[in-house]
């Protein structure tokens, strides 16, 4: 059901939201006027209602916000009726209202910052909207200003697999009180001062499962751009300047994990002075060794241990 | 893409090899396909990037302006030729811009005067509201305080009020309090047909413009730092009103409102069924605050100029001023001084024989550049420079302004030879074209006379500018007879051209300050 704020909002500024519409119409000739009515009707009026009802002054601006957001979201199907992000369907529906006062505070900047920050997790692989919305959820009445929501989703983004957010978001997380910050990486209880040295000394450390064992297999990145992948060719790893990368063909990426994801970030080949994949040698083959057990490295060697042999493979490495 | 009327172009607009590849930002995280646009927060682009966003939003979007008349090259550019007059149609082969809202833009950034002129029904008004809206204005606000030219427009329609009730009980003339108009604080000042503005409340308006201030009844407004949009259906006193000279003057830009191109008629219905109006859509992203107005206003300023393309606006202004026959005085031979005679322009340029009036530039106008020409040919030049994202003026940039700032200051001199050579006649009509071929001509002549590698006035400039701390007196008396030995050899060629004769008037000021020097030395 069409709420009265956002109805009221539609009649005064008419002209202009048909306007909007019509020229999005034009362009993408596509765009259902079903399917965007629906996204409205489902999913903004709600936010326009619960924003009136904290500031009825902001609602014309809010219900622009939304409705501009809604507009993009809509025409290129990122959201609505066969939408291929139906995460920001549930930002709409679920977390947005949540947020009711900041939304009317700075409507746009929440609408359009959220929806982004949405579809970045929704297309990022392994990464997990659901994990995210429901981090915000969970402390959204406790956020005082749009400056702690935007820190609170660094945090939440880093939770739900956006590894490479794993320096700011602690950044952003000491800014926050630390509760709230504590709450948002899964361990409410946890005082945040000890938790953020946790993760801080290791990014392995999960305070969702703080035992998990070691080694274990933690994350397998990339595949095959042909099959919906990123990588051309099989890849080969290097570390520059301390940072994990890889080089597929001619494109250099940059890779980022820990506890809460992995994710792949490309590089310039060039600003990094790898303007060319590193020559082919001869793929190293290792003995039978079964699961690996234990695996151990100092300056040049690597040493790998299994649980179907008694012989530790030494591996000279550059 | 964002809702389309609200989308803006994608940064960097106007990418460069130079640009390096950003490195990783955490805000990236809450940039997307929904555009951020609340002002002064999330990520602040640069400003002339900002700029540059409006600048696509608007051709994109609002104006129907396919007309890329401000051309830039980077590596040769296809050239066909057309027609029996054999006119060049080129493809730049870099990124090039329309005049009719790049200059309106820069006029917004530099906060100076832009006259907008062509026919009626062309979109000079809807130009200048757009420019109203992007300074944070709501357009029914614009709209309102816009000034409409009419023949009955008094000082008072035009500043303001005294209170009636003032009027009654006052006093003194300072207790009258004056209700004055919402325009004359307003960032964007518009005025819609100003030609038709009876010739007396011009001059009231000369003051808001020339002055910044208006005054009624001993009473005082000082107005902020403004862009001013004035349009007209043409620039030569078709109005109503003859515009008088020192307002026209104060006009630093007349960019023209070129005609409809009819394959462009799909746009028109759409807006038309649809109800568009763009004014009413401006993305917040391109909204300037006065804040902004204020750094993009001093980060103009602070783009560099150099020194090889001062000397070329400096040999390009030097060739039309000089009047030979106009005085026997050396510093009066001016064409300032004949028209303060009022001379009968015909027959007195007709008494000057001899020189090759194909090469005199100087034989195609009929005055000279004023101070306040160069200042504003330096300032968008700048402004383009930084528009484009460059830190220092390049000599296009001068080139591509130059005609715009140059167009009703520079007046032909239509009855020149120049007129009458072969590809030449369209110049009497097309005033963009003939000062832009100008400028190329007084480069090319430069080129020749090689004066980037070989400029003895230049160099004695540079001498002197060094300064006269501690010069001797025998140095002094050689830097004199170098000057008089350079005049010397001057005058051994017959013929004196306006660059000849403003070097001629610099080394005759150099010349006097060492002569004052060396008294100085003597009696110390």
């Amino acid at each position: 059901m069409t709420a009265s704020a956002f109805q009221d909002a539609l009649r005064r500024d008419r002209d202009v939201f048909n306007q909007k519409f019509a020229e999005a119409r034009r362009r993408r000739p596509d765009l259902d006027p079903a399917a965007f009515s629906e996204f409205l009707k489902s999913s903004v009026a709600e936010l326009v209602e619960s924003a009136a009802k904290v500031n009825p002054d902001r609602s014309l601006e809010v219900a622009h916000a939304a409705y501009d957001a809604a507009l993009t979201l809509v025409s290129e199907r990122l959201a609505g009726s066969g939408g291929r992000h139906p995460m920001l369907d549930a930002l709409f529906a679920r977390l947005l209202p949540k947020l009711s006062g900041l939304v009317a505070d700075q409507p746009n900047r929440v609408v359009a910052s959220l929806s982004n920050a949405v579809f970045h997790l929704s297309t990022t692989p392994g990464a997990r909207g659901g994990a995210f919305l429901e981090s915000l959820e969970s402390v959204a009445s406790q956020l005082p200003s749009v400056t702690d929501l935007l820190r609170a989703g660094e945090l939440a983004a880093w939770r739900a697999g956006l590894a490479h957010l794993r320096e700011n978001a602690l950044a952003a997380g000491d800014a926050l009180p630390g509760e709230i910050a504590s709450a948002l990486l899964g361990a409410a209880k946890a005082d945040w001062s000890r938790l953020r040295a946790l993760l801080a000394a290791d990014p392995w450390y999960d305070p969702s499962a703080p035992d998990a064992p070691r080694p274990r297999l933690a994350r397998m990145v990339g595949a095959f751009r042909g099959f919906g992948g990123v990588f051309p060719q099989p890849p080969r790893a290097f570390t520059h300047e301390r940072q994990l990368m890889v080089v597929a063909g001619n494109e250099v990426w940059a890779v980022f994990a820990d506890a809460f994801g992995a994710t792949l970030l490309r590089a310039d080949p060039a600003r990094l002075g790898v303007a060319a994949p590193a020559p082919d040698r001869a793929p190293l083959a290792l003995p039978n060794l079964g699961r690996v057990t234990s695996l151990a490295y100092v300056p040049k060697t690597v040493a790998l241990t299994g649980d179907a042999s008694h012989r530790v493979a030494l591996v000279a490495v550059s | 893409m964002g809702s389309p009327f609200q989308h803006v172009p994608k940064a960097p607009t106007n990418p460069s090899r130079e640009q390096k590849q950003r490195a990783f930002d955490v805000a990236d995280l809450y940039e997307g396909p929904v555009p951020v646009g609340d002002v002064g927060q999330g990520p602040a682009l640069p400003l002339d990037e900002k700029l540059r966003q409006a600048y696509f939003w608007i051709v994109n979007t609002a104006i129907i302006s396919p007309h890329y008349d401000i051309e830039y090259n980077e590596g040769p550019a296809q050239t066909f030729t057309l027609g029996d007059t054999r006119s060049p149609l080129s493809l730049p082969s870099g990124q090039s811009y329309s005049s009719y809202v790049l200059l309106p833009l820069l006029t917004f950034a530099t906060r100076r005067k832009c006259l907008f002129i062509g026919g009626p029904g062309r979109g000079k008004t809807a130009s200048a509201v757009l420019m109203g809206v992007l300074a944070g204005y709501p357009v029914r606000e614009v709209r309102r305080a816009m000034l409409h030219g009419h023949p009955q427009m008094t000082i008072a329609d035009l500043l303001g009020n005294p209170l009636p009730a003032d009027l009654v009980a006052a006093q003194r003339i300072e207790d009258i309090r004056i209700a004055w108009r919402k325009w004359l604080g307003m960032r964007v000042k518009i005025i819609d047909e100003y030609n038709r503005i009876p010739t007396r409340t011009q001059s009231a308006l000369l003051t808001v413009m020339g002055d910044g201030y208006a005054e009624l009844l001993d009473h005082i407004y000082e107005c902020p730092e403004s862009a001013w949009y004035l349009t007209a259906n043409d620039d030569q006193g078709g109005g109503t009103y003859q515009v008088i000279e020192a307002l026209r003057d104060r006009i630093d830009v007349i960019v023209q409102a070129l005609s409809f191109n009819v394959r462009f008629l799909d746009e028109i219905l759409t807006r038309i069924e649809e109800n568009v109006h763009p004014e009413r859509l401006v993305p917040q992203q391109i909204i300037f605050t006065e804040v902004e107005l204020d750094a993009m206003d001093g980060a103009i300023r602070a783009v560099t100029l150099g020194l090889p393309i001062r000397r070329r606006i400096e040999f390009f202004a030097s060739q039309f001023e000089f009047l030979e026959v106009a005085a026997s005085q050396f510093e009066y031979k001016t064409k300032d001084t004949a028209r303060l005679a009022g001379a009968e322009w015909r027959s007195l340029v007709s008494t000057e024989t001899g020189k090759d009036k194909m090469q005199d530039l100087g034989s195609q106008t009929k005055n000279g550049l004023s101070v306040r020409n160069l200042m504003t040919v330096l300032h968008y030049a700048k402004a383009l420079a930084w528009f484009r994202g460059r830190a220092a003026v390049e000599l296009e940039d001068v080139r591509q302004v130059l005609p715009f700032v140059l167009s009703d200051k520079l007046v032909a001199d239509t009855e020149s030879p120049f007129f009458e050579a072969d590809g030449h006649r369209s110049y009497r009509t097309d005033r963009i074209g003939w000062l832009r071929r100008l400028f190329d001509l007084a480069c090319a002549e430069y080129d020749r006379l090689d004066l980037d590698r070989r400029d003895p006035v230049a160099e004695l400039d540079l001498e002197f500018r060094h300064g006269l701390d501690g010069v001797s007196e025998a140095e002094t008396r050689k830097r004199l007879a170098k000057i008089e030995r350079h005049i010397s050899e001057i005058s051994k060629g017959k013929k004196l051209y306006g660059h000849i004769y403003e070097d001629l008037v610099k080394l005759k000021y150099l010349h006097q300050r060492y002569t004052n020097y060396l008294r100085w030395l003597r009696t110390r």
